[in-house]
């Protein structure tokens, strides 16, 4: 095992304008968003790190930046010890080893694709080497895990539920058999009741395959109940990070305690 | 990581990634709607005509041994003086006109349906290409449509069918001449549905399931196939059976101004064009009936497309 799975040094990402032929002509200087600004923390294998912070602050950026989505300016980043940015690394290995649960679970899935076809897409397209039969019990077994029946393989994406949808873009990560996965914002769009389900769903899966979880979040009460680790972010800089207890308990940054006591403090089995 | 239980049943589990392209609604809709069933029954008689003009038109008109000029300017079977076999008269030569126009569906047809085909394949696929990609590809095809849209349509067809006769010659341009009118009509169809395309790409590739198909490493070609264009074809079978319409009368509108397809395979827009010629003298028949089976035609496949408009948009 690594001694960190994922491993940010100084990454920064800036977004430009696209520059129109006018702006060239007129040379109009070139405007950008620090989306990310020199960030630097560490994710311990099998635990939860938070990063945590209003929104425009740069976590989605990070995530993206983490799964290669998109690729940064400056900094390294690396998986495994492997650095992202140097060379071309970024193939089906970092697609086996690294996957991604989104905010929007109304666009999580493909409308058009039947649930068993959403779950056995990683199976094809990562080769994971599994027979047709093979992957039918495995669509079948990943529905059963994340609390759905595996007769809903027959049902189209569009029939379900926010909940459900997360269910099933979680087990198709699960598909993918990735240690990491990098979740931003999983259950934010959903109902508070369906949230604490999917946040326990998430806590369970992680003990049964000792996933590691990036967990970007807004909700402080929600961070609180996953992480391991947290790190704050405000205007696309870290200003805090630490154990999730430490944060917490003792927040050192001003931002961090504006944070904290703009939320009400739930008791943690408030969310189950 | 291991995942081990399996359950006994999953034999019937669909892994497939087919589309639920049936879903009751188009149907049950269209049982609610009288006027979409007279429609699809007229376009289907049409259609029948189309395809099988030998087994349905009475005479074969085309074949000169079975004119007779004494059959010349009879009028429609109803009217003093004409006859049960010819029901809607005959031409100058003693042409039977039912059949004339049978025929002159099929052309007319052949070249809306072929020439819609055509657009709407270049349309798609440079509309998805310019929607997913963006940046310097985007910039160019949308360019390129913008300045064909300062065209109208039937002026590109004019050109491009003044094109074709320069470079074909007129000889090699009479045999092809149904293939350039094609082409001609086609050619400023594909703006519409790049348009189209692209600006629901451009949604769509930033959804979720394009990203985790992205992340998968899925080939671009799949991902364009599979997650993206089922997600962006439903307003383009709307489109495309609309310019059906359109373009059959782009056909007939350059037959009739005598560009279209030669008078020895006359399609509707042709017969209007040479009836035009006797409305004066009295054989009104000869540019009336083919006018209204144009007009029928255009309406039934307006009046669908419109129903599918209707039935399918609210689910974008
Ligand atoms: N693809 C992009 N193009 C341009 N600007 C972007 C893009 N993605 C994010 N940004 C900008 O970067 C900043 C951070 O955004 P984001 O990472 O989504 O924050 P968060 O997820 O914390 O809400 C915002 O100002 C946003 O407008
Ligand atoms: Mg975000």
């Amino acid at each position: 095992m690594t001694a960190t799975a994922i491993s940010l040094r100084g990454v920064s990402k800036t977004f430009y304008k696209r520059r129109s032929l006018v702006d060239v002509v007129r040379r109009t200087p070139v405007s950008g968003v620090t989306a990310v600004n020199g960030v630097s923390f560490d994710v311990k294998p099998g635990k939860t790190f938070a990063l945590v912070g209003e929104s425009g602050s740069g976590k989605s950026t990070i995530a993206q930046l983490v799964v290669g989505l998109q690729q940064a300016d400056a900094g390294d980043l690396l998986i495994k010890d492997q650095s992202m940015l140097s060379g071309r690394t970024v193939g089906l290995d970092m697609a086996r080893t690294i996957q991604m649960v989104f905010q929007d679970p109304y666009t999580s899935l493909n409308p058009r694709w039947q649930v068993g076809a959403v779950i056995s897409e990683p199976c094809r397209a990562l080769r994971l080497g599994l027979s047709e039969p093979e992957i039918r019990d495995r669509v079948a077994d990943l529905l059963t895990k994340v609390g759905l029946h595996p007769s809903d393989a027959g049902r189209s994406a569009h029939e379900l539920s926010g909940g459900q949808r997360q269910r099933i873009a979680i087990a198709r990560m699960l598909a993918a058999q990735a240690e990491i996965v990098v979740c931003d914002e999983p259950t934010s769009a959903l109902d508070v009741s369906v949230q604490a389900q999917i946040l326990n769903l998430m806590r369970d899966l992680q003990d049964e395959f000792g996933l590691t979880y990036l967990f970007i979040s807004h909700n402080m009460s929600v961070v609180r109940f996953m992480a391991d680790d947290v790190g704050v972010m405000k205007q696309g800089r870290l200003v805090e990070q630490g154990p999730a207890e430490q944060v917490f308990s003792a927040p050192a940054d001003p931002y961090t305690r504006a944070l904290l006591a703009a939320v009400p403090r739930p008791e943690p089995e408030a969310v189950h | 990581m291991s995942q081990t239980t399996i359950p006994s049943d999953s034999a019937s589990i669909p892994v497939d990634a087919r589309p639920p392209w049936y879903q009751g609604k188009l149907v049950r809709a269209f049982l609610r709607s009288p006027l979409t069933i007279l429609a699809v029954i007229v376009l289907v008689l049409y259609l029948l005509a189309g395809i099988a003009p030998d087994l349905i038109a009475p005479h074969k008109v085309f074949d000169l041994s079975t004119l007779d000029f004494s059959n010349a300017f009879l009028p429609p079977a109803w009217v003093e003086g004409g006859s049960m076999r010819f029901p809607l008269g005959t031409d100058d030569q003693g042409r039977d006109l039912l059949s004339a126009i049978i025929y002159g569906l099929q052309v007319s047809l052949m070249v809306g349906v072929v020439s819609v085909l055509l657009s709407l394949v270049i349309g798609t696929v440079l509309g998805l290409l310019a929607g997913y990609f963006g940046g310097w590809l985007d910039a160019l095809i949308m360019r390129i449509a913008d300045i064909q849209l300062t065209f109208p349509a039937i002026l590109v067809a004019v050109l491009v069918d003044g094109l074709a006769r320069a470079v074909l010659g007129s000889g090699l341009h009479e045999q092809l001449a149904i293939w350039v009118i094609v082409a001609a009509i086609a050619l400023p169809g594909w703006v519409q549905y790049a348009r189209t395309i692209r600006g629901l790409t451009m949604v769509v590739r930033g959804h979720n399931y394009v990203l985790a198909a992205r992340l998968m490493r899925q080939p671009t070609s799949f991902i364009l196939r599979r997650h993206i264009l089922p997600n962006v074809a439903t307003p383009i079978f709307v489109l495309a059976t609309i310019q059906i319409a359109v373009a059959i009368v782009i056909e007939a509108t350059l037959s009739f101004i005598g560009l279209g397809v030669p008078p020895t395979e006359p399609s509707l827009g042709t017969l209007i064009r040479i009836g035009n010629n006797y409305m004066l003298s009295g054989e009104w028949w000869l540019a009336i009936f083919p006018g209204l089976a144009l007009f029928f035609l255009v309406m039934a496949i307006n009046l669908i497309g419109d129903f599918l408009r209707d039935v399918l948009n609210p689910q974008l």
